[in-house]
């Protein structure tokens, strides 16, 4: 059973067909890869699959179970978890603090314990405290727990929120365009990152990026969508020679 | 902004849990909080005459609205301006059952047990009214739902109004109109009200520090995300309303047994938006901000009543004279005539100091004696604390010689008063327009204020606390940054 | 069932009336908002100083039995219409203009406190009493009119056409003119229209000149018409009003907000024909929030809400 099959994904915006029948499946501990030129309607597909968007018709199954339409905190809490293209940290938080909200997606204790603040909440806020340190460790961030996560640096603040994401506990991490705007050794350290979340950690990783050579060297697999349609599939070397791809990326073969 | 990321005031200062230490420390907070309410009540009451209660009750009622505004507006970043309403509610049903049941001889219990019921069943409606209000906020954003919020605040408002028993009454239902609900025994005592401020700081502190309340947090920072991390985002602005409002309808309960009714001029859109306006001058998201700027901006409302006429000419010849110090100092300013960071020679920044305290003292003298004693403490407490906070910091010079030079100012234009005021009169068309007018104090608050709102708003819109709880480590960036290039956070 | 029915047509008139005043404050609002996402408090306080300059006009600087009633009234409509638009400016100038960038709450309480220092500050200025009213023979215009049974005073009649005409000419700006042009610019993205050349700062200005001085009209013709006592909170509830019929329309929408207005006057004459006077300022509320929850970007507003 495939971690996330997505069948005949398809969205209407109006009159525009933003995303067109697109399938694919993902297996327990891929390195996916969805790629293609501007506007291919990558971003589109993370948003129907996380709950975002509503499909106008097809259907996503994770784990075999169908999670179509549902909403986004759903989806995060059955163990999807994405980050954004943009960057979405909680700007005035601490970077402890947003780490620590991912975790509290798996806390136990009721709104009452916490207004009154009685052990089981302070032991649990502890507990995810520790959880969140550990993360930060992991991701090298430790030393600017306090710090203001809208202060950070640019490539500190795209660990932050794979850390966030980490700390909900997925199955599947979903990132979009995480290497945009780094610089060559950023990146490869980046890869590396990635590497690890799947070796150390299990998780299944699908990853956006225009980086072909990001996406290459890292990505088992690969989609690559244009205008909304899915034009190839396949292991990297098959996907760097298809003439579709290159068409699509570069125009017509001369 | 800081070149290397600055350390934030964090919202999990908890420490780590210790069993031991936990209990006692709970315990005795709780005794302490018990005793010095005792204490309150039993001495310090029986001294208070009618109106220094008034200025009391009311200041801590408004304390304890702002910080269930500010647990909606601030803490979730929701825009809600009607919270006028959920006061209201919380009264009229306390006020209503209380009538129908207790007066009646219905219900009998010792009035302060029954007191506490109908505090609850404030809470209770005006939660429900929370809820009412917190689900459309799951379709609207920002400026739509404030302006939402503000008609749910005047629809309950007019309903209230027409419920007078008559033709225009639904069912018949008698709520006392546009008079208000009259003859409400009055069972509040000021240590009731009291302790539900303190209850409600900490409810709201101790959610805070919860990994619990950062969920709110996140919902303000960025909807979207919490909801890509898993935070329940409509459930979480809808907790807050609820929440927001079971507090205001306790306030409420509670100021219906004090006021003895509930009239409706009370919460009209006008307490609603100076309800906004102490959470946002305090700080949106800052508990201790909402609180301070509720008690302080009550207590300057209630306070300002008392203060004399002033015939409109002192009045034009004061804001004349201002306008020249203003333009004054800009133009020295400008000029770098003035350099007024550390630089001056502590002989002026004394002489300066001295005058402040010079027309504080005036002040006092004039105006004082007609003024509560409530009102004296609150004020001495107030310069204390600035004074505490201005000497605590590394750029305390500069900042007495600001004052200083204030202080001189103010002195200036005071004394230079009469000097303008004369010649005023003798221009024949302002006496005859102005001559015999006296602005009364009452009236002139409303103008002061709303002024003194825009101006606090145009200086610093985050407000005064901004997102953070009152530390050592806020006041010396505070300080620190007004001095040095301008304040960020 | 009660209702007087030989009465409704009479009723629906005054609506109109009513409406037509609704809709020139809410037109400025709908402006106001398009342009600077400002939802301006103080908006309905112009209003009442538009109306407080009609009377100073016609009841105090200038005498009436000396003046030609019609050029009175195009004073009365200058004076208002210029002084709103000055008050307008200054306005923007010192207490927004500072705050482009702040938080959006803090620009609304800035928003409310104008509105406060206009109405209590005013009260302190104009301190007469009893209250002012423009006496009823200023306005010429107030002779009835019998059409087929209704009685229309030919001043309803005129403040629908005043209206009209200054709604085609507020249209015929923003579509045709570079100014209009560029104030559509701004409405659609601030900071692009800025990047674009767009002298942000002069569209911002123009948009309050037209929207203060379009609300002073609206004062000037309520108080002429209407007939009503003044004080400094007579802006205050049709402010409101005025706003939710903006909002109506669909916020940003120059025919939304006369349609709004329009619809916002009869909705409260037929809530006051039916019996229920004392909901009349209710009805607002209610329909804004059904507005709000059903269709939040108004009748003629886009329902699009991108992520």
């Amino acid at each position: 059973m495939s971690v996330l099959d997505v069948q005949n994904l398809t969205i209407r915006f109006g009159g525009l067909v933003a995303v067109n029948n697109v399938s694919f499946q993902i297996e327990q501990g891929d390195l996916f890869g969805l790629i293609g030129p501007n506007g291919a309607g990558k971003t589109t597909v993370f948003n129907m699959v996380t709950g975002v968007y509503r499909p106008t018709s097809g259907s996503v199954k994770f784990n075999g179970r169908e999670i179509t339409g549902l909403s986004p905190n759903r989806v995060a809490g059955l163990g999807i978890c994405r980050t954004f293209q943009n960057i979405r940290l909680f700007s005035a938080l601490s970077v402890l603090e947003n780490v620590v909200i991912g975790a509290y997606l798996r806390h136990r204790t009721s709104l009452f314990s916490a207004l009154t603040y009685l052990p089981p909440a302070c032991k649990e806020t502890e507990r995810l405290k520790n959880e969140a340190m550990r993360l930060l460790e992991v991701m090298d961030l430790s030393n600017v727990a306090d710090a203001r996560s809208a202060d950070l640096p640019y490539g500190k603040q795209r660990r932050l929120e794979i850390a966030r994401a980490m700390a909900t506990q997925p199955e599947l991490l979903l990132l979009d365009e995480p290497a945009a705007g780094m610089n060559p050794q950023e990146k490869e350290d980046l890869q590396k990152t990635v590497r690890r979340l799947r070796d150390e950690f299990g998780k299944t990783v699908l990853v956006i990026e225009h980086d072909m050579r990001f996406v290459m060297n890292l990505c088992e697999k690969i989609v690559v969508l244009d205008h909304g349609e899915e034009i190839a599939f396949g292991p990297p070397e098959q996907i760097r020679n298809d003439p579709k791809v290159i068409e699509a990326y570069l125009g017509e073969p001369v | 902004m800081a070149a290397t990321p600055a350390p934030v005031a964090s919202v999990l200062d908890s420490a780590k849990f210790h069993a031991g230490r936990f209990w006692t420390a709970r315990f005795s907070s709780f005794a302490v909080v018990g005793l010095a309410l005792y204490a309150f009540h039993n001495f310090v009451t029986p001294n208070l005459g009618i109106y220094d209660v008034r200025l009391i009750v009311l200041a801590f009622l408004f304390g304890t609205l702002a910080v269930s505004l500010n647990l909606i507006n601030g803490i979730t970043g929701q825009f809600s301006i009607g919270h006028a309403a959920f006061y209201l509610i919380g009264a009229i049903t306390a006020g209503k059952l209380t009538v129908t049941f207790y007066k009646t001889g219905i219900v009998q219990m010792p009035g302060t047990l029954w007191l506490l019921v109908m505090v609850f069943a404030g809470a209770a409606a005006a939660a429900v009214a929370g809820l009412i209000v917190g689900l459309p906020s799951l379709r609207l954003r920002g400026d739509y739902l404030a302006v939402a919020t503000l008609g749910f605040g005047e629809i309950v408002n007019v309903i209230q109004r027409n419920q007078d028993g008559g033709k225009q009454s639904i069912a018949g239902l008698d709520l006392g109109g546009a008079y208000g609900l009259q003859g409400v025994p009055k069972l509040t005592e000021i240590w009731f009200v009291l302790l539900l401020f303190i209850v409600t700081v900490a409810l709201t502190r101790n959610l805070i520090t919860c990994a619990h309340g950062l969920s709110f947090l996140a919902v303000r920072e960025d909807e979207l995300a919490a909801d890509a991390t898993g935070v329940n985002a409509t459930r979480t602005k809808v907790t807050a309303f609820i929440l927001g409002a079971a507090i205001a309808g306790m306030a409420g309960a509670l100021y219906a047994h004090y006021n003895g009714s509930v009239p409706p001029d009370d919460f009209k859109m006008d307490t609603s938006f100076i309800l906004v306006a102490m959470v946002v001058i305090g700080g949106t998201g800052s508990i201790t901000g909402a609180a301070a700027a509720g008690i302080t901006l009550k207590l300057l409302e209630e306070g300002l009543r008392k203060v004399p006429a002033i015939p409109a000419i002192d009045l034009y010849a004061l804001i004349l004279l201002a306008i020249a110090a203003f333009a004054g100092y800009r133009a020295l300013a400008r000029r770098r005539k003035l350099n007024l960071d550390g630089k001056l020679r502590p002989i002026w920044v004394t002489l300066g100091s001295i005058l402040c305290v010079f027309v504080v003292w005036l002040g006092y003298k004039n105006y004082g004696s007609d003024l509560s004693w409530v009102l004296k403490v609150a004020a001495w407490v107030f310069m204390a604390l600035l004074l505490a906070c201005i000497l605590s910091t590394s750029s305390r010079v500069a900042y007495l010689a600001r004052f200083g030079f204030f202080g001189f100012c103010l002195a200036l234009i005071v004394l230079a008063k009469p000097l303008v005021a004369g010649p005023l009169r003798g221009i024949e068309p302002v006496v005859e327009l102005v001559g015999q007018t006296t602005y009364r104090a009452a009236d002139l608050r409303w103008a002061i204020f709303s002024l003194a709102l825009v101006f606090v708003m145009i200086i610093r819109p985050q407000g005064v606390f901004g997102h953070h709880e009152f530390s050592w480590t806020f006041v010396k960036r505070f300080f620190a940054g007004r001095v040095g290039e301008g304040a960020s956070a | 069932m009660g209702f007087d029915w030989e009465q409704l047509p009479q009723q629906l008139v005054n609506g109109v009336q009513q409406g037509a005043v609704y809709a020139l404050i809410a037109l400025g609002y709908t402006m106001v908002y398009g342009v600077l996402r400002l939802i301006n408090f103080a908006h309905g306080d112009i209003y009442m100083v538009g109306a407080y300059l009609a009377y100073y006009t016609s009841m105090v600087w200038f005498s009436r039995d000396a003046m030609n009633p019609y050029l009175l009234l195009a004073l009365m409509l200058l004076f208002a219409m210029a002084g709103c638009a000055l008050l307008g400016v200054l306005i923007e100038r010192f207490a927004y203009r500072p705050l482009r960038n702040a938080p959006r709450i803090s620009v609304l309480i800035t928003a409310v406190g104008i509105s406060l220092f206009l109405e209590y500050a005013g009260r302190l200025v104009v301190q007469t009493s009893p209250q002012p009213a423009i006496v009823q023979d200023v306005n010429v215009w107030s002779k009835p009119m019998h059409i087929g049974g209704i009685t229309v005073q030919q001043s309803q009649l005129a403040m629908l056409i005043v209206t009209l005409v200054l709604m085609t000419l507020l249209w015929a700006f923003v579509r045709r003119t570079s100014m209009g042009r560029a104030m559509r610019a701004v409405s659609h993205d601030f900071s692009t229209a800025a990047l674009m050349g767009v002298n942000v700062d002069r569209v911002v200005i123009v948009t309050f000149i037209i929207g203060s001085g379009l609300a002073g009209a609206g004062g000037m013709m309520s108080a002429t018409a209407f007939g009503t006592p003044l004080n400094t909170f007579y802006g205050l509830l049709p402010g409101v009003k005025a706003f939710v019929a903006a909002v109506l329309g669909g916020i940003g929408n120059i025919p939304g907000a006369v349609v709004g207005g329009l619809i916002m006057g009869l909705a409260e004459v037929l809530v006051i024909w039916a019996g229920y006077a004392g909901y009349r300022d209710a009805v607002a509320f209610v329909i804004l929030i059904v507005i709000l929850l059903f269709r939040p970007g108004g009748l003629f507003g886009s329902t699009v809400d991108k992520v």
